[in-house]
């Protein structure tokens, strides 16, 4: 198992190369400079330009160039921010808990949906559930998280007053009251991100577990007198766990998209408002470093995703 | 039939089941009434589409109900008729009482689980024997069922085998709770050639040794020779010719029977060389709603006029010898 | 299993294209769909000449009005007509949506071709290529690459296209992964078949053999793809513009006006409301006319 994680980390590496490598061909061939910019901001003085200039090394070659800027990069030195002067990895310290946070407990809510509704349908194909989930989930895939948030907040926040329109992040953790404010701000983007990707996934799962259930090993552990819940979960669940798992890794880049547009509409002070913050601001430090970042977590839940595949796949880890 | 109704084990009686499909209702089993005695060795022969995988599968209640549905019949076992159970009441005589051995072993086993585990786990889960006891009982039947190494390879995957060795540990997974009787749906067709007299041979002894009756459907004949105490032909959904393996064998009473066994011998290794190979002209009849009359009558070089309007009723040629034809000498 | 369809193996064979169509009709909620979508283009494309306010007439003094005659929809923030800017922010939205997606398949065809043909070291490259791709944190880049290039694209090819293109080929960039998998595991199976070894025996060249044997019988997995993907397509424009880095306010897009309205919710709800629905209703009717073409090629889906 260790040496199918080391393997795994070791894969990585490429992929981040080649993301790095990408990240930076967009910031080099853009118009503007952006780069320099980021050593050449006016507030600086003329000596720290130059010394950052030195520093990036934005004038020798490009291979070196890249080198420095990776190394950078990679040691969390994101240079600071244009508009408020606070360094970028503090910015994104602060913010990046929330963002995680909401994006983990979405993803639960909408895996235990998709998982629930999509094996039930699976089990009893083209029954009137199946049929009317399959309609269910298809609409609910169509509504773009902006939309069903606006109509939330539409409706909970502007017309009944039942939950909060603006999320704070200061809220202090003290006794039950502070707790259950937080649970009431976190309900509504919560609920939007786990609605649309629970939809997505309701036809995945429903598709793979209809495919593991013809297969013959289950008909074989009927066949050994297993009573059906058994067979399912011992059998069904965990063989289509794997695949579902990788469906899910694909998937992991729209996820963090998701989070930065609900970001917006609750105003949740999370690293996709930043992101959209820095863009209005032309705040270059935060733009590369919010989006490095971003690059970085989507290939730790690759790798997370990788890894849990490993353990429920023993073919995967002896390969 | 070969046994009274009140000692058989197994008694089938008009059993008939259809699939829902686009184009209509399928008739896979037209009508079957076979017997089966304790520790009896009986084999099912028919080509493909005679209905003879369906019908052992539904004596575990493992056809699917969507598509398919039991539509008249009784499966007596031992008195109780499996039909009317609930299924939880079902679930106790499977894998229990009847276990079964399918055709494909690269993909019957599980890939996540090491076949230790897949043989205990019937054991375990509806025995409640404890993992150590149902460990030690799955080395047991490994080594009986030939695999050398038995309890090093307990904790092996089933990847790690050959299609032969996979299809010895189903057999040892079907053994595990020692049932009274072991259905084999055509064990060796998936196998080498090389491999299949073992697995037959195998199951002979397996059988002899325990006790079990064994129903091994195959459509190869000389498997049949091999192993069977007793045959049942399938066509069309229907059985068309039972009886004592040797008499059938000897002296077949049915025409499809004597096709097969002409199709049989002229493939066979000692057979003189023959300018062409038999073959049984036509195709298996789709099964639609059937036609009135046999439904062997197309394809049968030796129908008569009333072949294609009626049935032929069912009829004793011998002791515990019967035949589904109209034709009274025995033929050639 | 005897008389189940055997899973074990994937049922490669596609429906022919007439039975495929009959199979299609079959499935009331997507020919109800194909309808809806047709109706809703047909608004988009003639709406605008039937309509005749022009889009972008500000008059600041009838900002915000309810619906009245003049306005059937009533006006925004900036008085403009609402239903105006909806059926020319269809066109635009609708437009993005198709030349993404076709985009998106143009690539994901060509490079899941030559992957599954060529295999080898050309095939372990194009894959990489392809995680890589699959790996990228998508809406972060994409809203960097506009806002890094959005005036540069607008200075090379004028102010409207500019824009177009640039959100279009950013959009098609991230969606044709998907394709090239799909294409690339069908030409793999396809390779296996005893009919593209008869017709290379017989002497067929490699184009010929892709064109006439393989890309037809791929193409059912592909049309379903690219189904999905225009409505995807859509909702990335609209997502993009609800952040502000779509089009342009002089380009009316739903996703611009959602941008725009989702601040007066509480005084006036449609200016969000009409053009949700607007996006909700086209992808809705995309969606389910896609998982119609889907389960009409899969000759394992009983209807």
């Amino acid at each position: 198992m260790r040496r199918h994680l080391i393997r795994r980390l070791v894969l990585i590496l490429p992929s981040l190369l080649g993301i790095a490598t990408v990240l930076y061909a967009v910031l080099a061939l853009a118009p503007g400079d952006p780069l320099a910019e980021a050593a050449a901001s006016p507030d600086l003085t003329p000596e720290v330009r130059m010394h950052m200039r030195a520093a990036l090394a934005l004038d020798d070659a490009l291979a070196s160039r890249f080198a420095h800027w990776l190394g950078a990069m990679l040691r969390g030195d994101w240079g600071t921010s244009f508009v408020s002067h606070l360094s970028v990895s503090a910015l994104i310290r602060d913010r990046i808990g929330v963002t995680l946070a909401i994006v983990g407990a979405s993803q639960v809510f909408a895996l235990l949906i998709a998982l629930s509704v999509g094996t039930l349908s699976a089990i009893r194909p083209y029954s009137w559930f199946d049929r009317i989930a399959s309609v269910v989930a298809l609409a609910g895939f169509s509504l773009p998280t902006f939309f069903t948030g606006t109509l939330l907040i539409l409706v909970f926040s502007i017309k009944l007053h039942w939950l909060p329109m603006v999320y704070r992040s200061d809220l202090e953790a003290q006794g039950w009251g502070s707790v259950v404010d937080s649970l009431r701000q976190a309900i509504m983007p919560v609920t939007v991100l786990s609605i649309f990707q629970g939809a997505g996934w309701v036809r995945y799962v429903r598709s793979t577990v209809l495919d593991v259930v013809r297969l013959d090993y289950v008909t074989m552990a009927r066949s050994k007198g297993l009573p059906e819940h058994k067979v399912m979960i011992r059998h069904v669940l965990r063989n289509a766990a794997p695949v579902l798992l990788t469906l899910v890794m694909v998937q992991m880049p729209a996820v963090f998209g998701g989070a930065i547009v609900t970001e917006q509409i609750f105003r949740i002070p999370g690293i996709g408002s930043l992101l959209i913050m820095a863009i209005m601001r032309n705040d270059m430090p935060v733009i590369m470093g919010v989006t490095f970042i971003f690059a970085i977590l989507v290939l730790a839940s690759n790798l997370i995703a990788d890894l849990l595949h490993g353990a429920l796949d023993p073919r995967v880890a002896s390969l | 039939m070969s046994c009274s109704a009140d000692t058989a084990l197994l008694d089938i009686r008009g059993l008939k089941i259809h699939f829902r499909t686009e184009h209509g209702w399928l008739h896979a089993v037209d009508g079957v009434d076979l017997r089966m005695a304790p520790g009896e060795a009986l084999c099912i022969v028919g080509e493909s589409g005679s209905g003879k995988s369906v019908m052992a599968m539904s004596l575990s209640g493992l056809v699917r109900t969507p598509p398919g549905r039991v539509v008249g019949g009784r499966i007596l076992w031992r008195g109780t008729d499996l039909l009317s159970l609930a299924p939880a009441e079902l679930g106790q005589v499977r894998g229990r009482e009847i276990s079964m051995v399918f055709q494909e072993p690269m993909t019957a086993l599980n890939p996540i689980y090491t076949i230790g585990e897949q043989i205990a786990e019937g054991l375990r889960l509806c025995d409640h024997v404890p993992r150590t006891q149902a460990l030690a009982r799955a080395a047991d039947l490994l080594d009986k069922v030939g695999i050398p190494g038995a309890s090093r390879r307990l904790h092996d995957y089933p990847h790690q085998f050959s299609g032969g060795m996979r299809q010895r540990v189903m057999i040892a997974i079907a053994l595990a709770r020692q049932p009274r009787l072991l259905i084999a749906d055509e064990p060796t067709s998936a196998l080498d050639v090389t491999v299949r007299a073992q697995i037959i041979d195998l199951l002979r002894k397996l059988q002899a040794d325990m006790g079990m009756a064994l129903m091994l459907i195959t459509h190869a004949m000389d498997v049949v020779a091999q192993v069977a105490q007793r045959v049942a032909v399938m066509y069309a959904g229907r059985v068309v010719e039972a009886g004592p393996a040797s008499a059938v064998l000897a002296h077949p009473q049915h025409p499809y029977t004597a096709a097969l066994l002409r199709v049989a011998r002229g493939r066979h290794v000692d057979a003189p060389p023959l300018r062409r190979l038999p073959v049984i002209p036509g195709i298996v009849p789709s099964l639609d709603p059937p036609k009135p009359g046999c439904a062997f009558a197309p394809r049968c070089g030796l129908a008569q006029p009333a072949c294609h309007h009626a049935a032929p009723a069912w009829r004793e040629v011998g002791r515990g010898h019967q035949v589904a034809c109209i034709l009274e000498e025995p033929l050639q | 299993m005897v008389l189940s369809i055997p899973a074990s193996r994937p049922c490669d064979t596609p429906a022919p294209p007439r039975q495929s169509w009959r199979r299609f009709r079959r499935h009331s909620l997507a020919t109800v769909s194909l309808a809806l979508l047709v109706t809703l283009v047909a608004i988009v494309l003639i709406g605008p000449f039937l309509w005749r306010t022009p889009v972008d007439d500000i008059d600041l003094s009838a900002a915000l009005q309810g619906p009245d005659v003049r306005h059937p929809l009533g006006t925004d923030g900036l008085g403009q007509d609402l239903l105006a800017r909806a059926l020319h922010g269809g066109r635009t939205s609708m437009a993005v949506g198709m030349v993404s997606a076709a985009i998106a398949v143009v690539i994901g065809v060509v490079v899941g071709a030559t992957a599954g043909f060529a295999g080898g070291l050309l095939d372990a490259a194009l894959m990489w290529v392809t995680n890589l791709f699959l790996s990228l944190p998508q809406l972060p880049l994409l809203l960097v690459v506009i806002y890094l290039f959005r005036d540069r694209a607008k200075a090379m090819l004028g102010a409207e296209a500019g824009e177009f293109l640039l959100v279009v080929a950013g959009i098609g960039c991230f969606r044709w992964m998907h394709v090239a998998r799909l294409v690339r595991v069908r030409f793999q199976a396809l390779l296996q078949k005893e009919f593209i070894e008869s017709a290379r025996a017989l002497g067929a060249s490699r184009w010929r053999i892709v064109w006439r044997h393989m890309l037809p019988n791929a193409l059912g997995p592909v049309i379903v793809a690219g189904t999905i993907d225009v409505a995807a397509s859509i909702i990335a424009e609209s997502t993009l513009s609800f952040l502000g880095l779509g089009f342009s306010p002089e380009i009316p897009s739903w996703g611009r006006m959602l941008y725009e309205g989702k601040d007066q919710l509480d005084v006036a709800a449609r200016l969000a409301v009409v053009p949700g629905i607007a996006i909700f209703l086209t992808v809705l009717a995309v969606n389910f006319v896609g998982a119609g073409l889907r389960d009409a090629l899969d000759p394992r889906h009983v209807l």
